[in-house]
């Protein structure tokens, strides 16, 4: 175990989560889950997408931690993880359209200001290639090339994608103004 | 601040409290998932694919040597097996009786609680419409109606649910637990039948003397990977799911899984049971011949096999289904939008469930 990943994931909780042990895969979720929920549900756009997706994780995570080469931050080779399957679950279908809107608004308390809601509508009519990017770019904070790597593209056709997704939003929020 | 700060401070929502209790459980069930993990950076990848293609290369070159020089002496049509035996790229036979696919786990707890008081006996006629790339309708033939009515077998409260206009197939169901007693479908040269005991599933599948066959008559079984006391379906019977779906306590957060039992003869192409899983994602009206019904929707997942169904919040009636053909991945020249539409019901007075 790395110093790294060591001070982010509890060794104790990673030694444990890896054997299957119920309570260091919940040690491992009180740490990451929230982070990792928010991330998937900004890719996928549903809450319960969302839901699926770290679930997925957590209950894939004991067999993928015996592969885990413990290079680098642990929470980061989580997210990555994390991305990978949103990306999956976005990329199998577009069911999601489906869902009545009242189901896909997060709830949050104090509610969001009209300009903020405005901004969240116009993210989630992005197409699914566009706002993958900007999510992973501007949102995680990935570089070029990590999102091209998470996506399997190039890192300019990662460039060209946050560019198009850029002007794409500044053209819906100036639309409905 | 500018907007790329807001981008950044958009809200998201937290996880819901029952997650954890959810992925424990799942993992409790023995639900396994394979996460794809980090690919190699490119020039890695590139050395690794480049020593592969060397090593396979090598490998080709070092056999046809080997096949050559033994070939001296004896002449034989038969391929060097002392040279190839064992090699990953050449399976045993032994190797090519393994089943094909593996049984598919399920992604949600399996249905426990269900309300069979709720379904009720009488006649429901879907119709089916098929549309390619938003542009061109048809229809998928003439309406299918789904009978269930009361019954005994065996001196048990059964449902028996069949499907017109063949009156093809007929699953007998246990009106308290809804699990399949007995399923007969008929064909034109062949006829299944699946019976269901407590722990296992018997399987006997006749096919009748044809031209250029003799007439066979398959036997199978298989035992249940469940406890053998929750519902179950048929996945063969078009009308096993519109039953349960009667009795299922839905809710906004609701989501559960069900063994789907499938033919055993067919085990090496789809095992014998699958996962079918299901949950509710939103609230839907929907409006056809058959009325307007306040709506739950579900997502109906069995492996990559996704659909929508739309089940009427107060009776618990199946009222719309849709599949879509593209998953996405832009594989799909066109995509093709399956729907079902309930046209008509006809409730029977129904006994009361024991």
């Amino acid at each position: 175990m790395s110093a790294a990943g060591a001070s982010e994931g509890s060794e104790a909780s990673i030694d444990g989560a890896r054997t299957g042990d119920p309570e260091a895969l919940a040690s491992l979720y009180h740490a990451h889950g929230a982070a990792l929920y928010r991330l998937a549900y900004r890719l996928t756009g549903t809450p319960q997408d969302a839901e699926d997706v770290v679930h997925d994780v957590f209950v894939g995570l004991p067999e993928a931690l015996k592969r885990y080469e413990e290079r680098g931050s642990f929470t980061g080779w989580l997210k990555r993880v994390t991305a990978r399957v949103a990306l999956m679950e976005v990329r199998r279908g577009k069911r999601r359209r489906e869902v009545a809107l009242e189901a896909t608004l997060p709830a949050v308390d104090p509610p969001p200001d009209p300009s903020s809601m405005a901004l969240r509508v116009a993210v989630d009519s992005l197409p699914d290639l566009l706002r993958s990017v900007l999510v992973l770019k501007e949102i995680e904070g990935y570089s070029h090339a990590e999102v091209g790597e998470l996506l399997g593209i190039s890192t300019g056709a990662s460039r060209v994608r946050l560019n198009r997704a850029m002007r794409l939003l500044r053209k819906t929020l100036e639309n409905g103004r | 601040m500018s907007w790329k700060d807001e981008l950044r401070r958009l809200p998201a929502p937290e996880p819901p409290d029952e997650l954890l209790a959810r992925i424990l459980a799942s993992r409790a069930a023995g639900v396994r998932v394979v996460l794809p993990m980090a690919t190699r950076r490119v020039a890695s990848s590139r050395i690794v694919r480049f020593a592969a293609t060397a090593a396979i290369l090598a490998g080709v070159a070092w056999l046809g040597w080997q096949a050559v020089t033994t070939r001296s002496g004896v002449e034989s049509e038969l391929p060097p097996v002392w040279v190839i035996g064992g090699m990953p790229f050449i399976p045993s036979t032994a190797f090519g009786q393994e089943r094909v696919r593996p049984a598919m786990s399920p992604r949600y707890p399996l249905i426990a609680q269900i309300q069979p008081t709720r379904v009720r006996a009488g006649r429901w006629t879907y119709e089916g419409s098929t549309t390619g790339d938003g542009v061109f309708t048809t229809s998928q033939g003439p309406p299918r109606t789904i009978v269930i009515a009361a019954g005994n077998f065996e001196g048990q409260p059964i449902w028996v649910a069949s499907s017109s206009p063949e009156m093809a197939d007929t699953v007998l169901v246990d009106r308290v637990t809804l699990r399949p007693l007995r399923y007969v479908r008929p064909m034109r040269h062949a006829r299944l039948v699946q019976q269901f005991s407590h722990d296992s599933i018997d399987e006997l599948l006749y096919l009748g003397p044809r031209p250029n066959a003799r007439e066979r008559t398959l036997r199978g079984a298989a035992a249940f990977p469940d406890l053998g006391v929750g519902p179950m379906l048929v996945s063969w019977s078009p009308h096993s799911l519109e039953l349960l779906v009667q009795a299922l306590p839905l809710s906004r957060a609701w989501r559960g899984s069900v063994y789907s039992a499938n033919w055993m003869s067919m085990a090496t192409r789809v095992p014998t049971f699958t996962a079918l899983d299901l949950r509710v994602t939103g609230t839907g009206r929907v409006t056809g011949p058959a009325g307007t019904f306040d709506c739950w929707t579900l997502e109906e997942r069995e492996g990559d096999y996704k659909s929508v169904l739309w089940v009427s919040k107060d009776q618990g009636w199946l009222v719309m289904t849709r599949h879509t053909s593209s998953d996405g991945s832009g594989k799909w020249r066109t995509e093709w939008v399956n729907e079902t539409h309930l046209v008509a019901v006809d409730t029977l007075p129904t006994p009361l469930t024991p």
